[in-house]
């Protein structure tokens, strides 16, 4: 009943089968890609691929078939950056590992670990993976846990790789994941060391991949090259082959993260940006991209007119003028009041105008779910669509720019032939408020999501 | 319209955030102006009675008498005002984000450059104050800190690098006594436990650099002669010691007693450093003499003493004493208080040595210009210096004066008739307004770091 219209033949309860080679998605609504019109049409997914795109497609027996008249497909969506997967940190011990002066910390004790790789120890647990699958996601980069330099990220499909026995890994090394956060008493403990480190640590790999290259070519008669697993991790960053996903959660960050990236020629992309201030944006340069995070506070006029609601339904009959009164700070008059709220309202408009500004200068990426509640995505995403983002700049946020990111747009994010087939089935337009993705297809892996509406 | 929508809550975000500015001083906000009819005191060419002073373009075009206002400009009357050159802080941590990486005894490859924090309220605070320049340093927990940044307090400007005084001297913050060894010798165990600690991690800093040069100098040799070898690995921070070497980086160095400031002379004679300035130097008077003929300077506070031991032995007479020594000598805050009423810490001194008026505003304009190496750009009024000015009620060393307004490069960025209790740039969405309500109640962080 909470899918009218949906009739799922041929398949049904248990019988939903996990993996499908071939699947059908009969007469349903596709929009295949952002700024596309809704089409009406079959689709033809074989083996994780999408076949066909036509009418009337007709299928081998035994094939399965979804007929959904009122579903909508979408590319399934993409997060463009989150620690899903990734154990949780054990920094305090790996802090105490280290007994010595903190200034002679070795690079991996301070957290310069670009050699580590998400993919080492990604498990991405039924719970949260689950959590995903309900908000529309298909894949994730995931980014290791850490510190200044905490590793490579990996490109996932959220499958369960334990119950498929497949491979989720769609690309091993994404780029470098850093960020401005330290250990506590070792060297790099503030940002002003972090900012040195960067500059130390980048022109030394430079003069090394210099030699090793040389030496790559001809080692005869040349020493053994001196630069280690860490150098080298750091290689495709000073060659620009790799990308650095700067945690930047402020404009001071942001800079800092700039700075480096003009000073030391790599390529930087602005990861779980919160707030950004204007003059930033206005001087950004062509090419950079933001990944705005969806953590986004609540909205203190919400909470103001819940809390009217509440007291209105409390008590209607006794309202008393001094109330208001009452509930102004100590110090603060009526007017002072009205100014810093409406100050605060202005700092929760920049926070959540970020991804439409970014947008409008062709620097959105993606959208960053790394530190917002998986459960909450979507309401995230359905307020940036009142506070102005269109759907088609939603979904292009949530598919095709953060496959262009990872240098799959050729592969993945869109409805399309020849595309792999990662897919979410919505039972609305998924900017609706009360829209719910019905089934996820991953690789042409079926889930169905519906059983968790009963 | 919803693109409309959009753009009209860009403009109002906007607007709100430079509202203050906006509304109160949008007419002096364009760099050039008119004042007219104030005493200036100039610093460096004496008093002048009844005085025009026109800035354009950011920097002083002229001054004289029934000066005109070009078309456009605007005039500020300041008949019956006191107007003396923006007042220059030599010691500061305003403004940052971070002041010491305490985790090693020599940092000199950080710096401050990279966490100035544009929305520190103390900037606006400093320029109530009259100061339109501070040296904004790195902390005193290492033997060799950080590199420091001149700022200017251009407090409205989003963006860090605004606030970068642009070719001002680049220094960098060295530390004797008890602070490095107390982090690092009892924090840490490790060097330095005593004062010859200290000045060992000095000397050993600069011998390591100098070797670290000749190994550069060795694989550059070999490349010169088509040798492919092995580079030396890159180290920022001897990098950085070695153009303290080469007299490219300035010391200022954290320093009580005399032993050490003598000490640290002897270690700049051995390896041919010939600048330095003391700062706190509250034993300087001590050595005053010796400070002279090594062409030391120094930046003291004025009567502050007594926060720990290596502290007791002070005297308020010290500024004067280094001062008719002939050592160049200013008077610093340190402090996000002091900072707002430098001019009588500045007065203290003449209270205390009976400094001239002009020897004693010296103290806060141009000689920590010297100092920083911006004497050229500030610190007096002079055509062609930049257009920084404070203007007061009455003579800035009384204590009755009150700064009425404050231009940063012809920029008016304080009017005391035009002064919001909300000046902060930047807010919390999330905030329950206790941060605002510190701040009127002048009841914000003080982080005095000595």
């Amino acid at each position: 009943m909470l899918l009218p219209g949906l009739l799922v033949s041929q398949i049904t309860g248990d019988e939903i089968p996990k993996a499908a080679k071939d699947l059908l998605l009969s007469n349903i609504q596709i929009k295949t890609q952002p700024g596309d019109e809704l089409i009406r049409a079959d689709v033809h997914i074989v083996d994780g691929v999408i076949a066909e795109i036509g009418e009337n497609i007709e299928v081998k027996r035994g094939a399965k078939v979804i007929e959904g008249d009122e579903l909508i497909l979408y590319a399934a969506f993409i997060s463009a950056l989150s620690h899903l997967g990734q154990p949780e940190e054990e920094d305090d011990a790996r802090r105490s590992a280290w007994r010595g002066a903190p200034g002679a910390t070795p690079l991996e004790q301070s957290g310069l670990t670009p050699h580590f790789f998400a993919s080492t120890d990604y498990d991405p647990g039924e719970s949260d993976l689950k959590k995903y699958h309900q908000q529309g996601f298909g894949l994730v980069h995931s980014v290791p846990r850490g510190f200044v330099m905490p590793g490579k990220g990996s490109l996932y499909l959220l499958t369960d790789p334990a119950d498929g026995k497949v491979n989720t890994l769609l690309k091993k090394e994404t780029g470098l994941f850093a960020q401005f956060r330290n250990m506590r008493r070792v060297y790099p403990a503030t940002p002003l060391a972090t900012m040195s480190v960067w500059r130390e640590v980048i022109t030394d790999v430079r003069y090394q991949k210099d030699y090793y290259d040389k030496w790559s070519e001809n080692p005869s008669g040349l020493s053994r090259p001196a630069a280690t697993e860490l150098d080298k991790a750091l290689f495709p960053v000073v060659s620009r082959e790799q990308p650095v996903f700067f945690h930047t959660g402020e404009t001071r960050q942001a800079l800092r993260a700039m700075n480096l990236a003009d000073e030391l020629d790599f390529e930087v992309i602005l990861a779980n940006a919160g707030r950004l201030n204007d003059d930033f944006l206005a001087g950004l340069h062509q090419g950079i991209k933001i990944l705005p995070n969806l953590d986004f506070p609540d909205n203190p006029e919400k909470e103001k007119e819940e809390e009217k609601e509440d007291s209105e339904q409390d008590d209607e009959s006794e309202e008393d003028p001094e109330d208001e009164k009452d509930e102004l700070p100590a110090g603060i008059d009526k007017e002072e009041y009205e100014h810093l709220k409406e100050r605060r309202k202005l700092a929760w408009e920049e926070q959540i105008m970020l991804s439409k500004k970014a947008h409008d200068k062709g620097a959105l990426g993606g959208f960053s779910t790394l530190s917002v509640d998986s459960g909450d995505i979507l309401s995230a995403v359905r307020l940036l669509h009142k506070k102005g983002m269109s759907e088609d700049e939603l979904l292009e946020a949530l598919t095709t720019l953060p496959a262009a990111l990872f240098g799959m747009e050729g592969t993945i994010g869109k409805v399309k032939e020849g595309y792999q087939a990662h897919l979410v089935l919505f039972d609305g337009p998924f900017t609706g408020e009360d829209a719910k993705p019905a089934f996820l297809i991953v690789d042409g892996h079926l889930h169905d999501l519906r059983e968790n509406d009963d | 319209m919803k693109n409309t929508t959009t753009a009209k809550l860009l403009t109002t975000v906007i607007s709100l955030l430079c509202f203050q500015f906006l509304t109160a001083q949008d007419e002096f906000r364009s760099g050039d102006v008119l004042i007219t009819g104030g005493k200036l005191l100039t610093v460096t060419n004496g008093d002048m009675e009844e005085t025009d002073l026109l800035i354009l373009d950011g920097k002083i075009a002229e001054i004289g008498t029934n000066l005109t206002a070009p078309e456009g400009v605007p005039t500020l009357d300041a008949t019956g005002k006191y107007i003396m050159p923006g007042i220059v802080d030599a010691h500061s941590h305003i403004g940052l984000d971070a002041v010491n990486e305490a985790t090693n005894p020599m940092t000199p490859e950080v710096a401050i450059a990279d966490v100035i924090n544009p929305f520190d309220i103390a900037l606006y605070h400093a320029l109530a104050g009259g100061v339109t320049v501070s040296h904004a340093m790195h902390g005193s927990a290492n033997v060799i800190g950080g590199q420091n940044q001149t700022i200017k307090h251009r407090y409205g400007a989003m963006l860090p690098s605004d606030l970068i005084m642009e070719d001002a001297r680049r220094t960098v913050k060295f530390a004797l006594g008890e602070n490095p060894i107390r982090v690092h010798g009892e924090g840490y165990n490790t060097l330095p436990n005593t004062r010859m600690g200290v000045e060992t991690v000095i000397r050993q800093g600069f011998d390591n650099a100098l070797a670290y040069r000749e190994a550069w100098d060795e694989f550059y040799r070999k490349k010169e002669e088509g040798i492919v070898a092995v580079p030396p690995r890159y180290k920022k921070r001897k990098e950085v010691l070695l153009e303290i070497l080469d007299g490219e980086i300035l010391i200022h160095c954290h320093s009580y007693r005399s032993d050490e400031i003598y000490m640290l002379m002897n270690v700049c004679r051995d390896y041919g450093i010939e600048e330095i300035i003391f700062q706190h130097v509250n034993e300087g008077f001590k050595v005053a003499p010796e400070l002279a003929e090594f062409g030391a300077m120094a930046s003291v506070f004025s009567d502050w003493w007594a926060y720990k031991f290596e502290v007791y032995y002070s005297t308020a007479y010290n500024t004067t004493i280094l001062a008719q020594n002939n050592v160049i000598t200013s008077v610093n805050s340190d402090s996000r208080a002091l900072i707002r009423h430098l001019y009588l810490e500045a007065a203290k001194a003449q209270r205390y040595g009976q400094l001239s008026d002009n020897q004693t505003l010296e103290l806060i304009t141009i000689n920590p210009a010297i100092q920083l190496g911006i004497d050229d750009r500030v610190g007096s009024l002079e055509t062609g210096k930049d257009g920084d000015v404070a203007i007061f009620s009455g003579h800035p060393l009384s204590i009755y004066s009150i700064p009425e307004y404050t231009f940063v490069d012809g920029i008016m960025y304080f009017n005391r008739t035009e002064d919001p209790d909300d000046m902060r740039l930047v807010t919390d969405p999330e905030e329950e307004f206790e941060s605002f309500m510190r701040l009127k109640s002048g009841r914000g962080d003080h982080d005095c770091l000595h």
